[in-house]
């Protein structure tokens, strides 16, 4: 009796790590047998606001994976761009930042998403 | 005429010494048993889950070896005396912590699931961190399931009296 019901823990055990562990395994072999399937950011000036006080940013989050992406955020000088649910494609956002400011964009960047909504991971990019 | 077959039987081999080298080699088996026992846990839960799991995040994880030492000290001890009292209601309590200490050390070795890495890129310095404790939790779950049921087979087997 206890052997079938050892192998049935074993093999129902096995299954259930294999498949909670799949998006884990596919989310980091994609980034790195292929760098260009991880989240990517580009940040280019579109214009000044209407006070010509800030200057308007487009954020674009490319990301070409299989595994989605949930709560998605990033925190750009110090400005939060909620992207929720992210899956393969372009995404935007626009953000007002002061003048001052921009010289400092490279400077700290900040990521945090959920892989398939089950493990939280954050990117924090520090530069000089 | 049975009865004193059976006396023989009993009384030979303890006065021509035979029944002690039984008694030795078998504890000297249990013990070689125990020990294989104790690498079997060694190996499961501090070189292939860890480094199964640091593979796949990419994110390196070091055991200092004193605490390594340790550890193997203690899988060793468990699976001898597992070994040794497998036929006893007491390797049912041995069992369980067995699985238990197993499952405790991973989640040590894995910091709770969270795991940090930094990467330097020139001037810029990239550093990430991963929460992996709901496949911690289950891994966790899954081995404390098969350890009660591994104990629990106690009563499935032969007892020495």
């Amino acid at each position: 009796m206890f052997i079938p019901l050892k192998i049935g823990v074993i093999t129902i055990g096995t299954l259930i790590i294999l498949a909670l562990a799949s998006p884990l395994v596919i989310f980091f072999t994609e980034i790195i047998t292929n760098p260009e399937k991880s989240p990517q950011l580009r940040v280019e000036q579109i214009g000044y606001t209407e006070d010509h006080q800030h200057v308007v940013l487009r954020v674009e989050l490319i990301y070409n994976g299989t595994v989605p992406l949930t709560d998605f955020k990033i925190i750009l000088l110090g400005e939060e761009l909620y992207f929720g649910i992210v899956k393969k494609g372009v995404y935007e956002k626009e953000v007002n930042v002061n003048f001052s400011d921009i010289r400092d964009l490279s400077k700290e960047i900040y990521m945090y998403f959920k892989i398939a909504g089950i493990y939280p991971m954050e990117i924090h990019v520090k530069g000089e | 005429m049975l009865k004193v077959n059976k006396l023989n039987s009993i009384v030979e081999p303890i006065n021509s010494g035979k029944h002690d080298i039984r008694i030795i080699k078998t504890i000297v088996v249990k013990v070689v048993y125990g020990v294989a026992l104790g690498l079997i846990y060694y190996i499961i839960y501090l070189q292939i889950l860890p480094q199964l799991l640091a593979r796949i995040t990419q994110i390196p994880i070091t055991i200092p070896l004193n605490k390594i030492i340790v550890y193997l000290g203690f899988f060793l001890a468990l699976g001898i005396a597992e070994s040794i009292l497998r036929k006893y209601p007491i390797s049912i309590p041995i069992k369980i912590l067995s699985k238990m200490f197993g499952a405790l050390i991973l989640f040590a070795v894995l910091n709770g699931g969270i795991l940090e890495g930094t990467i330097p890129l020139g001037t810029v310095i990239i550093s990430s961190r991963i929460n992996i404790s709901p496949l911690l939790y289950t891994i966790i779950l899954i081995s404390l399931i098969y350890g009660f049921i591994d104990a629990f087979s106690y009563f499935a087997i032969g007892h020495e009296k």
